[in-house]
């Protein structure tokens, strides 16, 4: 059990913003990168239309070579920093994986009109779940899955939305076309009894709204996103903490305790999408070999 | 360049240089970074402050007339001067608010050098980019303006009634790290400093133990301007934290992860090597990686900074 309420219209706030979306044409404009494309991938910047509308930004790179490629989607995360793929991953990655990685609103290169401040960015518009920014975030996570969705190189058969918090488990339930999932909830999972830090500093300032912002997290909450996940998800975290939600995930699921170790916790993700996209070698960093 | 290839990572020979006129370039721009007012606005910030604590909008003047901010913490209930710490962040990191410094009796400051948002009015070259910005030439190039940046926070806590100027330390973690090494090495009156795996020690090295960003950054303009190696490799030597080492003689803690994929531990120990004080050592950590192994390294480096700087 979540110790949140499912807000009664919860189903409707995020069809919504699924009309929205539909509703929004994706208008995207690739330009070739060659600082950052290599002797295995070319690399790309993709400006494209989110709802509002508010326009996007991610790097797109596509390995040489015959695709569709297994596909991975790095979406925003809580932080003003887009790189073409996480600091510490091999950058030979690219040459296996086509990889997009996005910036939604208020990120770097997606901060025109809007720019995020962090901390800040978290109570922005808290109040009701109508203002939040993190209904136009989740969206733009959509947004990246339907750009992927357009692009011929991508094997529909291999694609994974990968760990900003809980954000991949709200996109696979809402788009289903993402087959595989990587998730270590945080911020939004169970905020019934602890808040994130930055909203707590906001409630202490403003204690008599504590009742609607905790409403307005609720409909972030990756618990009443997991029935509709059939895609097949690593979880990370605290078994005790995760485990309920582990339960409420539709799709095959596995639960991966941290080892507190970058390296421990790195090697176990690489092998698991490694075997899950069915390559027996796994690419790491020279470090880990 | 496979694990059972590579020479232990502590017996590594760094190809970095030290130019004869490293020292007199940094003294030339302590000099100038002297000669510029801070021009400080100190503004409360009641949504971070809370009852144990109170938390500042700070920003100050720098290089190139740069505009700088910083979040400043310090704890409500206090009895004599203070002492303090500068907090250097990450490459990546947006500069969190130094509370739990603040919350166990320090005067804390959390820095954005140029370029990270809430300093990136004047200079923006974004991310990736920051770390190529100008490569090719040492009076312009990134990092110039940036570790003064770091320095100028000593400034701000010198003109504070409630620090005590005599215990100031600096710690950060990988480019944390880094600025933690070159804050040491610039001002005397860090008393104690603590870098976990460093960053922006060993550039030239780096890029050829690891193919991995922040690093790839150097190896993608590099793959696309051949010809500017030699420039690039002289810069970066005015920059490089294992040229720093030598100016450093307060006590130091250096702590690495052997896997670490980001800064590579060859490099962390060959920063070490370099640093002149007599008081320093080095924490290598096997099984972990650019996590440096805070998990088992944290109360060790709370320890260090109380011991140095909390026991009059």
């Amino acid at each position: 059990m979540s110790n949140t309420s499912r807000p009664e219209d919860f189903d409707a706030y995020w069809q919504q913003v699924c009309h929205e979306l539909e509703a929004t044409p994706i208008a995207p404009e690739e330009e070739h990168l060659p600082i950052r494309s290599t002797a295995y991938c070319e690399c790309y910047t993709v400006r494209f239309t989110g709802i509002g509308p508010y326009r996007l930004f991610g790097y797109l790179s596509i390995p040489h070579g015959d695709g569709p490629f297994p596909t991975l989607l790095l979406g925003p995360a809580y932080r003003s920093v887009v790189d073409p793929l996480p600091q510490g991953d091999a950058n030979e990655k690219r040459g296996r994986f086509l990889v997009f990685s996005t910036a939604g609103r208020g990120q770097r290169n997606a901060d025109k009109p809007y720019a995020g401040v962090f901390p800040g960015m978290m109570t922005e518009g808290i109040d009701a779940p109508e203002t939040s920014i993190f209904r136009g975030f989740v969206a733009d996570w959509l947004r990246a899955v339907d750009y992927l969705l357009t692009r011929p190189e991508v094997d529909r058969s291999r694609l994974a939305a990968i760990k900003q918090e809980g954000m991949p488990i709200l996109t696979a339930a809402l788009r289903p076309e993402v087959t595989h999932v990587v998730a270590a909830p945080g911020s939004f999972y169970n905020t019934g009894d602890q808040v994130p830090s930055e909203v707590e500093d906001y409630l202490r300032l403003y204690p008599e709204k504590e009742a609607q912002v905790k409403q307005t997290l609720s409909y972030f909450d990756p618990f009443f996103f997991a029935p509709n996940v059939q895609a097949r998800t690593l979880l990370l975290g605290n078994p005790d903490a995760v485990a309920p939600l582990a339960e409420a995930l539709a799709g095959e699921t596995d639960l991966r305790q941290s080892e507190r170790s970058s390296y421990k916790d790195g090697m176990f993700q690489e092998r698991w999408i490694a075997d899950q996209f069915g390559f027996e070698d796994v690419i790491i960093p020279a470090h880990w070999q | 360049m496979s694990q059972t290839e590579r020479i232990p990572a502590d017996q590594y020979r760094t190809v970095v240089t030290r130019p004869d006129d490293f020292d007199a370039f940094w003294d030339g721009l302590l000099a100038q970074s002297a000669e510029i007012p801070l021009n400080a606005t100190v503004e409360l910030v009641p949504l971070h402050s809370t009852p144990e604590i109170e938390v500042y909008d700070v920003h100050y003047d720098s290089l190139d007339g740069v505009r700088i901010a910083g979040w400043y913490a310090v704890p409500r209930e206090r009895s004599g001067k203070l002492p303090a710490i500068v907090q250097v962040p990450g490459y990546l990191q947006d500069p969190p608010i130094p509370r739990s410094w603040a919350e166990d009796g320090y005067a804390a400051f959390s820095v954005a050098p140029r370029g990270k948002i809430r300093s990136n009015q004047q200079f923006n070259p974004g991310y990736p980019g920051l770390l190529t910005h100008n490569i090719v030439d040492r009076n312009t190039y990134t990092y110039r303006g940036f570790y003064i940046d770091a320095t100028r926070v000593i400034d701000f806590l010198l003109s504070r009634d409630e620090v005590d100027g005599e215990r100031i330390g600096v710690n950060g973690s990988s480019q944390g790290g880094g600025l933690a090494i070159s804050t040491a090495a610039l001002r005397p009156e860090i008393r104690a400093a603590a870098a976990g795996c460093p960053y922006l020690c060993g550039y030239m090295d780096s890029i050829e133990l690891t193919h991995t960003y922040p690093y790839q950054e150097i190896s993608d303009y590099l793959r696309l301007y051949p010809e500017r190696r030699e420039a690039v490799r002289d810069t970066l030597a005015y920059f490089d934290g294992i040229n720093f080492g030598p100016r450093i003689t307060c006590p130091i803690m250096v702590y690495i992860g052997l896997q670490d994929n980001v800064c590579p531990p060859e490099t962390g120990f060959a920063v070490f090597n370099t640093i002149a004080s007599e008081d320093k050592q080095i924490y290598p950590y096997d099984g972990h990686g650019h996590d440096a192994g805070s998990v088992h390294h944290g109360p060790i480096l709370k320890d260090f900074f109380k011991n140095h700087l909390q026991n009059d």
